[in-house]
């Protein structure tokens, strides 16, 4: 759907040349929820941005969508296009002397629609994001949460088939977010729109991103599906926002407070493949006769796919441990040993 | 140490001294000089006083050395008349003399004639006053005392009538009879000229006319100054003198010396006719 | 009533077509100047907003150009521009004299300053609206219009509020070249001869004046604020 070839953009402040974006090739397919993930300042604002065009990439670059070279498109070509590819941002942009409806209906106006369609339109999509009750209020009056499904109703009018969402949910409590990744993604499930998702929190990621890139200084580091990005980051950012969200570094701090009898072992499991449906440690007890006592673990799912790991005690006989540990192996769970009690 | 009571009877004492010097120079006006004239110190405004310097060259043979003093403005000169700094001065026409004198009290009197500034009514279109049609327009200046003069030379030249009650500052609202409804634009006497194109006849102040490169004897249709001098016209240019010295012999001399032949000739070229003697003469 | 009035108020009940006829002189330059100079001073400001630096039309050489020249006629004291635009005023009005030939010089001392008051008033205007109006693909007309005039309102509705009491005072020196009005009337009379009646009663209806426009400007800034 969208191709993203050598795209650079780079500004100069006075003698200050600043590589905004460097050399980004990336690939997002019809239909899926593309994630682009980085600290501020990594550049992912503005990739974008290269995606309509409200950036221009340096010269070179080519941004192709639906089979179209947005570069090459004149003014009034580009503002067509435009109606293709949506947007939604992290201050929603409403404009504030328009009610609800009135902000919806502006991407429907001045296109030879009857004004009746119109309105038909607009409350329909108002009706899809919940919020036909509100019509006659203005921005002002709105929570976050309501101003970004209007905003999304909003970007939804001109029956887009991108929807580009900079940094969505970053201006939005913990709840409100939830309920706005979820409603992308049922527009996704149901209308098949392609979305990509600009965000710095890992959390957006998992709960949404088939694929993801992850961004650093202007280059994208690493990218992939989500789970393989999840499961197995190379890079030492993408291992940075990982740990933010999960709990199992956690056991670092606390490893060598924890008593260990002779011949305990203090482990730590990863799961790293998809597939790891049957219950893993129970096996252990049931095949290798070792007592699996679980400390804590983190685990979610992506994609209905297990993600996160276990720390436990192992205890019983020495051998029966090492084989049990070494039969996880072939099964995607990786293994490390944190002490030997 | 510096001592400030010290510094205060110094002061007290030096401005003392100053001040009784200063006293001391205002009666010696009769005091004969280094080189044996009489001084007579005259007060003028601005730089144009070539007439007075040739009258002061003729002055020197008879004895008396005549004195410029040279003041910024309009508002200074009857004042250090009045305070006895200077002994004549020459700026001023009637009119505004007699009205400067009531409102600060000066007790000044007139001491002779020099010259009358000219006022004429200029135009682009017409030759003569008599050209003007039913409801022509006719510029003149908005302030009380230009504006009543133009208003008088329009009477003069037969076109309207004022309410001769109102005497020499009559305003739009005194006219008495206006038969070819003439509307009056009041404007600032700076812009008379500029706004010719734009009326009938523009009334504008021969120092403005000159200014705007106009030629006040033969460019103006029609002008407030012509034959004889009206010896009650108010805008003479007049030599004042302190009530008490009208009789001096010395003015008497000063004022003998400037109305001859001569002066009226300096005038005539000097300011392109725009300045008239108003002195009869030889 | 009419004796107290004579009693209180003498110079203004000896001529009050004068006055009345002030009173029409000055509406009828506000009016006329007003109208013409709202609409330049609208289109400049917009001009300066959108070929601004990063601005949607971002033009260097437009916008250099038109800033230079409103500072210069803005350092303009207005008297002087009364004077030095005769000639022009007769190009375009055919008169320099009088309230027709007040018109020109008066839209030239408003426009200038007007037009910065609307640059001033469309710059508070978030840049996140305008990124959204390209978004979803408005020309610049369109999101010159539906986004900073329309988004607006209130702020223009306050400048120009601002510009017509200005506007009042440059009439007050419309006189100097025959144009008239209320402050023509004050300065001549109530200045000039001395006649401090007539000053209080200008102030008087020119207070009115002002006090209109302000009540009536506020009316449309709370009708139309969300």
């Amino acid at each position: 759907m969208i191709k993203l070839s050598n795209i650079n953009k780079t500004y100069y402040r006075g003698k200050n040349v600043i590589k905004a974006v460097q050399n980004v090739n990336l690939e997002i397919r019809e239909g899926e929820i593309f994630g682009v993930i980085g600290f501020s300042g990594a550049g992912k604002s503005t990739l974008v941005r290269c995606i309509n065009l409200l950036e221009r990439p340096d010269e070179g670059g080519s941004v192709i969508v639906d089979g179209v070279e947005i570069t090459k498109l004149t003014s009034k070509q580009l503002r067509e296009e435009r109606k293709e590819i949506s947007m939604i941002f992290q201050h929603f942009n409403l404009m504030p002397s328009r009610t609800v409806l009135e902000n919806v209906l502006y991407p429907l106006a001045y296109r030879g629609i009857p004004k009746s369609e119109q309105i038909k339109k607009a409350m329909s999509l108002l009706k899809l994001v919940d919020l036909e009750d509100r019509i006659e209020n203005y921005p002002r009056q709105l929570s976050g949460g309501q101003k970004q499904r209007v905003a999304i109703a909003r970007a939804l009018a001109s029956d887009p088939k991108v929807l580009l969402c900079d940094e969505a949910t970053s201006a939005l409590d913990p709840t409100t977010t939830q309920e706005i990744l979820a409603l992308l993604k049922k527009l996704n499930e149901k209308l098949g729109i392609t979305i990509v998702v600009i965000t710095h929190e890992m959390d957006v990621v998992k709960e949404l991103c088939h694929r993801v890139a992850v961004m650093e200084n202007g280059k994208v580091v690493e990218y992939g599906d989500t789970f393989s990005i999840f499961a197995n980051p190379s890079c030492e950012i993408t291992k940075r926002f990982l740990r933010a969200t999960s709990n199992l570094s956690k056991i670092d701090d606390i490893a060598d407070k924890i008593d260990l009898n002779n011949g305990e072992v203090l482990v730590r499991f990863t799961y790293i493949g998809k597939g790891v449906s049957e219950p893993v440690l129970s096996s252990l007890t049931s095949q290798f006769s070792v007592i699996v006592n679980i400390i804590f673990a983190d685990v979610t799912l992506i994609g209905g796919n297990p993600i996160g790991g276990t720390v436990a005690i192992l205890s019983g006989d020495k051998s029966d441990i090492e084989k049990a540990l070494n039969s996880l192996d072939s099964r995607n769970v990786k293994v490390e040993v944190i002490r030997r009690g | 140490m510096f001592n400030f009571n010290n510094f205060k009877k110094a002061a007290v004492i030096a401005s003392l001294g100053l001040a009784l010097t200063a006293c001391g120079d205002k009666d010696n006006k009769e005091t004969a000089s280094n080189d044996g004239l009489v001084e007579v110190k005259l007060g003028v405004v601005g730089e144009h006083n070539n007439e007075w310097k040739a009258t002061a060259e003729r002055l020197e043979k008879e004895g008396i050395k005549l004195t410029l003093v040279k003041f910024a403005d309009y508002t200074l000169p009857n004042r250090a008349l009045n305070d006895g700094e200077i002994d004549i001065n020459s700026f001023q026409h009637v009119a505004y003399f007699k009205s400067d004198c009531e409102e600060h009290g000066y007790d000044l009197a007139n001491v002779g004639n020099t010259y009358i500034a000219v006022m004429g009514a200029y135009s682009d279109k017409i030759k003569s006053m008599d050209e003007l049609k039913d409801g022509d327009t006719i510029a003149i200046p908005n302030d009380p005392t230009n504006g009543g003069r133009a208003l008088k030379l329009v009477e003069r030249a037969g076109v309207i009538k004022l309410d001769p009650a109102k005497g020499y500052i009559p305003t739009v609202r005194d006219i008495t009879e206006n038969p070819k409804n003439i509307k009056f634009y009041e404007v600032d006497a700076g812009n008379t000229p500029s706004l010719i194109p734009d009326v009938a006849v523009s009334v504008i102040n021969s120092n403005y006319a000159i200014d705007n490169n106009l030629d006040p004897l033969n460019d103006a249709i029609f002008s407030d100054v012509t034959g004889e001098i009206d010896e009650n016209n108010p805008y003479i240019n007049i030599v004042v003198a302190k009530s008490s010295n009208k009789d001096n012999e010395n003015i008497k001399k000063v004022m003998k010396a400037y109305q001859v032949k001569e002066t009226a000739e300096i005038l005539l070229k000097e300011y392109k006719g725009s300045q008239i003697a108003a002195f009869k003469f030889e | 009533m009419v004796d107290l009035l004579k009693g209180i108020i003498p110079n203004v009940v000896n001529k009050p077509d004068e006055l009345l006829e002030s009173i029409n002189q000055t509406f009828y330059m506000l009016s006329v100047s007003g109208s013409i100079a709202f609409v330049l001073g609208l289109i400049l400001g917009v001009v300066l907003i959108v070929t601004r630096p990063n601005g949607i039309l971002e033009n260097k050489f437009v916008f250099s150009m038109l800033s230079y020249t409103i500072n210069t006629f803005r350092s303009i004291p207005f008297v002087i521009l009364l004077a030095a635009l005769i000639p022009f005023s007769r190009m375009i009005v055919g008169t320099a004299i009088g309230t027709t030939g007040a018109m020109v010089p008066l839209v030239v001392g408003t426009v200038p300053f007007f037009s910065r008051q609307i640059e001033s008033a469309l710059s508070s205007i978030d840049s996140g609206l305008v990124e959204a109006a390209q978004s979803m693909g408005s020309s610049p007309l369109g999101i010159i219009f539906r986004v900073y005039l329309k988004e607006s309102i209130p702020h223009i509705v306050r400048v120009t509020q601002i510009t017509a009491i200005s506007l009042i005072g440059l009439t007050a020196m419309a006189g100097a070249i025959g144009g008239g009005g209320l402050g023509d009337f004050a300065i001549r009379y109530g200045h000039q001869r001395g006649q401090t009646d007539v000053t209080y009663v200008t102030v008087l209806v020119i207070l009115c004046i002002v006090a209109f426009i302000q009540s009536f400007g506020n009316l449309i800034i709370k009708k139309s604020s969300h």
